[in-house]
């Protein structure tokens, strides 16, 4: 019965899909998906721990999400509407050639008789980062840039998240209705944080490199982005730290100069409106409790480097990369196929072991499922985004597309480097973004040369 | 670049293609056909939990005592144990063990991997005895042999097959990527190409450091603009980033052929404003495109020192000043001109 009625809205979103594909609506198809993943991150903080339902539905025994699905009926449209490609780029084929071998990981980890769950999970890497990738490059991004987007994105997107963010400030735990178990939690949550900041970040970025930034819009998206500091998360604290930094050398640069007003200066008020509350609110804690010597916040930000918690958890990532990088000296050249699972006791006394195929860092990830093949093919393609991102950013005629070319580059980093701490190929909001950023640097990079190309041929 | 194009590039750097490619194919083989072929062996245990030990313990003890049967079984004091059993020419030879568990019927299977057969038979059925007799006493578990292993299988086959596949499909991307890189390396050092690419046209090029002073490169050059049919025969000489390389390019001009009239000028203000990315001399060449009625003019550039991103804004830049820009002169090695002030060439054909 549920696969009939899953049919019917596949046949429905289908021909959806093709319409908007005809009527040069792409970005509403990218925006309903992002849409999915932001509502399942903001109402289920902990994505593990989701029940299946209609966020997280369960197809012949196997899990998928919901944004799963949304992307193989616009991949179908696309395909449908457009065909097959008839331009090849040198990121766009580096790519290709990673999920290609990615895929190859598939057949091997089942000849090394590994679980097929794990294996079908893991590859809905592929499916989520590859064809986000596909749907992002096929939108013009004069539509998503222009300022009454940014507006309306940022506006929403910062209402959308309001509620879960003052949850997570006052660790108050609200219910949300209709879906089971889910929330707003006294924690904002690693994933949220992290789509929160990309999302943001992108808007932010484009928001500033127009000639007059509108408040409402930089308010909401600073707001968004410094959200990642009451996760009590490192992974999201390191992906906010590279963020900002990467930031600093941007605008450092002779480009920022001639792209944007904003200036270094102009972060001292969003300074001084962070640090003034928090002092505060120290001095009222100090007058209540004396014998506190905890600063809030900047206790709890401590608190995620050096709890107990967190130091047992740095203690079993420590064994879990011994361990990945042992299985990948044994199998060096094409590792061991998707689905290479542990069992690791904790030294914590639980019964559980720590398990799940997740080596908590995407080197050694992808060393151990894909080889040296796969992680030479996957710092190709990912040095060449970045390339892309940076020299549209330094040569793009519009300075929205030079904006949100670099703020991917620079969301793309702090993914890479959230990954070197905790799975990115595993969890799927990560991977959509990552496939979203793949895309707008391509299709940045598409739609300059495109322009460069039109303007001189005009030139006789 | 389009499916068409990138077929062209695939025939044009075929031999450095395919060289990466049956590069990558050597070194695959050599490091998957390195690793010997290997055997396992494995010999199944029957595990039963004492009933009357676990009515009243919990079902969590259970998933903590069975894997420790595990751990004894890969132990390296089982296989100490378990060697005067063994057979003296297969004591020392190498092996490797792996145990597990298959928690639905509580059975242990005690798999031995050697590179022979024979090996890997007599150590997993040393073992799984061994084994037997160690916790025939235990307390918690009832133990049995239930099938000593009786010969070994090849492992490991459908990975090396599927290994191969790999290596097949990786090399062919490697065929491909080198051919798509081979092609941007060449268009991104052969700046002609790539202007041409885009519209641009490009007049000719001259080499600044032969003897002849690059005098092939400039009678052709000379050749197209003295045959293009325009109406004013005066046009700026401008220059891309070095204020020198436009004089220099007169003088050749002048003493190439006699048509040319070089007129001396005075040199004019830079525009402010719209010299920020092509450089003073183009914003020179807009001045005076400006101030003495000229509407066209020849771009020479250091091939080395500008960008194609930079001369197509640079033209753009003359475009919006009202500049036609008859074409782009390449001057390669341009180190060795000296010229001073700026010229304005007419063409009296």
């Amino acid at each position: 019965m549920i696969i009939i009625a899953l049919a019917v809205v596949a046949i429905a979103g289908v021909i959806a899909c093709v319409v908007l594909e005809e009527r040069g609506r792409p970005e509403i198809i990218v925006v309903v998906t992002l849409a999915v993943v932001v509502f399942d991150a903001l109402v289920y903080p902990d994505g593990g721990a989701e029940p299946a339902g209609i966020l997280r539905p369960t197809i012949f025994g196997h899990d998928y999400r919901a944004a799963d699905l949304v992307i193989v009926i616009a991949l179908l449209a696309r395909l449908f509407v457009r065909g097959l490609p008839r331009r090849v780029t040198g990121t766009g084929l580096l790519w290709f050639a990673f999920f290609a071998m990615f895929t190859i990981a598939v057949p091997l980890g089942l000849a090394n008789g590994h679980a097929s769950a794990l294996v079908i999970f893991q590859e809905k890497f592929v499916l989520e980062a590859g064809g986000m990738a596909i749907l992002m490059a096929g939108v013009p991004l004069s539509s998503v840039t222009s300022p009454k987007f940014i507006g309306r994105a940022a506006w929403t997107l910062g209402l959308m998240s309001l509620v879960p963010i003052l949850a997570a400030f006052t660790k108050h735990q609200i219910n949300f209705p209709l879906l089971p178990q889910a929330g707003f939690g006294a924690s904002l949550g690693s994933d949220s944080a992290t789509v929160l900041l990309s999302l943001s970040f992108l808007l932010l970025m484009v928001e500033i490199c127009r000639d007059s930034p509108r408040f409402g819009v930089v308010a909401w998206c600073g707001l968004m982005i410094v959200a990642g500091i009451v996760t009590g998360q490192r992974a999201a604290l390191i992906g906010l730290l590279v963020t900002i930094a990467c930031t600093l050398v941007v605008m450092s640069g002779r480009p920022w100069r001639r792209r944007s007003r904003a200036r270094l200066s102009h972060l001292l008020p969003v300074l001084a409106l962070l640090v003034i509350p928090l002092g505060t609110i120290a001095v009222l804690n100090a007058r209540t409790s004396p014998s506190s010597t905890a600063v809030p916040i900047v206790s709890s930000l401590g608190g995620s480097f050096t709890g107990v918690g967190k130091t047992q958890s740095a203690d079993i990532r420590l064994t879990v990369w011994d361990f990945g990088r042992h299985l990948a000296a044994e199998r060096p050249v094409f590792g061991w196929g998707l689905g290479q699972d542990f069992k690791i006791f904790q030294s914590n006394g639980s019964e559980d072991p720590f398990t799940g195929g997740d080596f908590h860092d995407i080197a050694i990830d992808l060393v151990v499922t894909t080889g040296v093949v796969g992680l030479g093919l996957f710092s190709l393609a990912f040095a060449s985004s970045l390339w892309s991102a940076f020299v549209t950013w330094r040569g793009a005629r519009s300075s929205a597309v030079a904006a949100i070319a670099l703020a991917s580059g620079i969301l793309l980093v702090q993914l890479v480097s959230k990954g070197l701490f905790e799975s990115i190929t595993q969890k799927y909001r990560f991977t959509v973004i990552l496939g979203m950023l793949i895309g707008i640097i391509a299709q940045a990079r598409k739609s300059e040369a495109e322009e460069t190309e039109f303007l001189e041929s005009v030139w006789i | 670049m389009d499916l068409i194009e990138f077929r062209r590039a695939l025939r044009r750097h075929l031999r450095a293609s395919i060289v990466v490619a049956i590069l990558v194919l050597s070194i695959g083989v050599l490091a998957i056909g390195r690793s010997p072929q290997k055997y396992e062996a494995t010999s199944t245990i029957l595990i039963t939990p004492r009933a009357e030990r676990f009515q009243l313990a919990s079902e969590t003890v259970l998933r903590v005592i069975l894997p420790n049967v595990v751990v004894v079984a890969e132990s390296e004091s089982l296989q100490k144990q378990a060697a005067p059993s063994v057979p003296a020419e297969f004591v020392d030879v190498p092996i490797t063990v792996t145990s597990s568990l298959d928690n639905q019927d509580s059975s242990l299977f005690v798999n031995v991997e050697a590179k022979d057969p024979d090996t890997a038979t007599a150590w997993s059925g040393a073992l799984a005895r061994t084994l037997v007799t160690r916790m025939k006493n235990d307390p918690y578990l009832g133990i049995q042999l239930l099938d000593p292993a009786s010969g070994a299988v090849v492992t490991g086959r459908r990975v090396k097959i599927i290994s191969f596949v790999a290596l097949f499909a990786f090399a062919f991307f490697a065929f491909v990527i080198t051919a798509f890189g081979a092609q941007r390396l060449q268009e991104a050092r052969d700046v002609v190409t790539a202007l041409r690419r885009r519209g641009v046209r490009v007049l000719g090029s001259v080499n600044a450091t032969r003897r002849r002073g690059g005098r092939d490169g400039l009678q052709s050059i000379v050749a197209v603009l003295l045959g293009d049919d325009f109406a004013n025969g005066r046009v700026v000489v401008t220059s891309l980033g070095d204020a020198q390389l436009a004089p220099w390019l007169v003088d050749r001009f002048d003493r190439e052929d006699e048509r040319f009239v070089v007129e001396a000028s005075a040199s004019t203000p830079a525009l402010p404003g719209i010299g920020a990315v092509a450089g003073p001399p183009v914003a020179e060449a807009c001045l005076r495109a400006a101030t003495e009625d000229l509407s066209a003019c020849v771009l020479a550039v250091d091939d080395r020192a500008s960008s194609v991103t930079e001369i197509t804004s640079a033209i753009k830049m003359l475009q919006q000043a009202g500049v036609t820009c008859r074409g782009v002169v390449l001057v390669r090695g341009a180190h060795g001109y000296r010229h001073p002030g700026d010229r304005v060439v007419e063409f009296a054909s």
